[in-house]
């Protein structure tokens, strides 16, 4: 079991009721753990369509977690 | 080439001054404006939210991808988060290049990719008080 930080923006905030959150997971990629939040939270977007950062820097969905990563689960973006 | 996430007005005429060149013979810029609608909906103002470490870094690649595809002189791009009103100034891009041809394209490549790719998000808020967040596939260019 891992603890990790997740952030929210724009719609996933709104959904999930809070700007960021601790996590304690057994899960090994951000997509599990994408998924599992989504699930929790009824998020209105899929993976598809959003984007996910570890500390600072976009990465595939594939990608691993670790301890005291920071994630951050972009829904589909609308700057201009 | 600079790009930067902004939270007050973009001043416009200091930056269009800025990218005054001697050896440029073509200046093109883009200014995206919050407009008082939304197909019928009245929008009475929007909010923008970003994660700016990364909206700013995934900029400055962009710039740096149009300067490697186009023949530019310079570039450079604010955009604007928090409340704004009707008529404010959202995006402004501005480009520098021998020739209009290519400042044209760099600049038109430019906004297209930010919409895309900038983790911004932005929520119209509308006459009758209604809310909604807009995403990329129902704002159109």
């Amino acid at each position: 079991m891992i603890k990790v930080r997740v952030e929210y923006f724009a719609t996933f905030k709104e959904q999930s009721g809070c700007d960021f959150e601790e996590i304690a997971t057994e899960l090994k990629s951000v997509m599990q753990l994408f998924e599992f939040i989504s699930k929790k939270y009824n998020f209105s977007d899929s993976v598809k369509n959003c984007k996910v950062a570890i500390n600072g820097n976009l990465v595939d969905w594939s990608s691993n977690i670790s301890k005291g990563d920071t994630i951050f689960f972009f829904p589909p973006v609308a700057g201009g | 080439m600079i790009f930067k996430i902004v939270k007050s007005k973009i001043n416009i005429v200091s930056l269009s001054k800025s990218m005054q060149l001697n050896s440029a013979g073509a200046y093109v810029s883009f200014e995206g404006w919050i407009r008082d609608h939304n197909d019928d909906k009245k929008v009475k103002a929007l909010h923008y939210e970003s994660e700016e470490s990364i909206a700013n870094n995934e900029g400055l690649r962009i710039i740096q991808e149009a300067s490697s595809k186009f023949s530019i002189s310079s570039a450079k791009s604010q955009h604007r988060v928090g409340d704004l009103k009707i008529g404010d100034c959202a995006v402004w891009v501005g480009v520098t290049a021998d020739h209009r041809a290519d400042a044209f394209k760099a600049c038109c490549y430019i906004i297209d990719e930010l919409k895309e790719r900038l983790p911004i998000w932005k929520k119209e808020l509308y006459s009758d008080l209604s809310s909604s967040w807009i995403n990329s596939d129902n704002s159109k260019k």
